[in-house]
């Protein structure tokens, strides 16, 4: 216990940086998911395919590969990017595309007849798709979105590849210095009790928007 | 208001549907399209609300022609056509993260015809007249088949439409339900003209002011 203790100061300092990486991710990667569904359903042609290609390269290429392609290949076409930039620049694009592949599914999930109720209405298609089909496709994404959530919460000590000094890291340097593997337990164990308020947060808010159903 | 189709032409791929059919439904007219699965009846009441776009062939509103080779309609006509015709779907399709009130005023206030103030004052008054005034504030998913259909007509009606359209609206209701939709009915011939499309033939007797056969108008639909 005493090992704790003395560890407690970094994993700290990583829990920070760990938690900073995943809620500006996430918040950022939910607001461009918004506007990058609606171009993937309803944007000119030549925006969809774009958009499908994005979505292509970015879930079906490792996230870590993305990591390295950001921070260390950059370099090489002449862009220059700190490991803060080039991680969050790797982590939301990563996950914008998928939380748009997500809406995208929760939307087409829903039944047509609600988009043709709403033209019969005389709603326009961007106001359709706001306030008709976006509530009903989110609260049909929730499971999906908590899933991501929690990934996203583990990909962060990625990170560590690029020399950032989140929670994993911090446990190696420990393993390191006092030769026990020890410091992974505590992590493990602070990576789970994240996790649990946040899917008990998240069921709550489920349950809430569930209330029509 | 008088609704005139000359000459509907509709086709999905290699299939033609409708075959230069032609109908007109007048002021306080109820008329009954009739006709087998498959005739294209629906596909007939679908481009007159627009949720299809014909081939060819005319409709007009009065001396409003809507569709008829010409270019076509901006996004103010096309408001214009829907607050002109209106439409009860036939599964209903209420919006279920709405409750009935927010229903029914949703679209006045989109299309600046009311404030929300005055959107909720008359949804209340219709919904009280169809017996909904205690569901107001319930979600769709709580309302029987027959309430959401009659939340669906109060929806329709908040546009206060010249012309509106059942598609099979028997087909999900029980027999006591449908008794009560005859007086509803009834009450709509007298502020618009009604359009519906059916294959129960006792109910289209019931409520028609004219039935139509889809036979005797789409030359496609053999008898």
């Amino acid at each position: 216990m005493e090992l704790f203790w003395t560890l407690l100061p970094s994993f700290i300092a990583g829990l920070k940086v760990t938690l900073g990486y995943w809620s500006i991710t996430l918040v950022a990667s939910f607001i461009l998911c918004l506007p990058a569904v609606y171009l993937c359903l309803h944007g000119v042609k030549p925006i969809q395919y774009l958009m499908r290609a994005y979505i292509y390269v970015m879930r079906g290429t490792p996230l870590m590969l993305q990591l390295m392609f950001f921070y260390f290949g950059l370099p090489y076409m002449g862009i220059v990017l700190d490991r803060v930039q080039a991680a969050f620049l790797a982590f939301i694009l990563n996950y914008t595309a998928y939380f748009t592949e997500i809406l995208r599914g929760g939307i087409q999930s829903i039944d047509v007849g609600q988009g043709e109720a709403a033209q019969l209405l005389g709603f326009s298609r961007t106001y359709t798709f706001i306030h008709i089909l976006l509530p009903q496709a989110l609260r049909n994404s929730i499971p999906s979105f908590i899933n991501e959530t929690l990934t996203l919460l583990k990909d962060t000590c990625l990170v560590s590849v690029l020399g950032t000094d989140e929670l994993l890291r911090y446990a190696r340097i420990g393993a390191g210095t006092y030769a026990t593997g020890v410091p992974f337990v505590y992590v493990g164990i602070i990576y789970l009790l994240l996790n649990l308020p946040m899917v008990k947060g998240l069921n709550w808010v489920e349950k809430k928007l569930n209330a029509y159903r | 208001m008088r609704v005139v189709i000359e000459k509907l032409n509709k086709k999905f791929k290699d299939h033609q549907v409708l075959k230069d059919v032609s109908l007109e439904v007048n002021d306080h007219e109820v008329v009954v399209v009739m006709g087998e699965s498959g005739c294209g009846k629906t596909t007939l009441l679908r481009c007159l609300c627009d949720l299809e776009q014909p081939d060819a062939g005319k409709i007009s509103l009065d001396d409003w022609v809507v569709y008829g080779g010409q270019s076509k309609l901006s996004r103010q006509e096309r408001q214009r056509y829907h607050r002109l015709i209106g439409m009860v779907l036939q599964n209903y399709q209420l919006f279920p993260h709405r409750t009935v009130l927010e229903n029914c005023c949703e679209a006045p206030v989109y299309q600046k015809l009311m404030n929300k103030q005055e959107a909720m004052v008359k949804a209340r008054e219709l919904l009280s007249q169809l017996n909904l005034l205690d569901q107001a504030d319930q979600y769709p998913h709580t309302l029987s088949g027959g309430q959401k259909q009659r939340v669906a007509i109060a929806r329709a009606c908040m546009l206060q439409p010249e012309v509106l359209c059942f598609d099979e609206p028997t087909s999900a209701l029980d027999a006591n339900t449908i008794e009560q939709l005859y007086p509803l009915i009834d009450s709509l011939k007298e502020k618009m003209a009604v359009v519906i499309i059916t294959h129960d033939e006792a109910f289209a007797k019931k409520v028609g002011t004219r039935v139509v056969r889809m036979h005797d108008i789409n030359p496609l639909d053999e008898k």
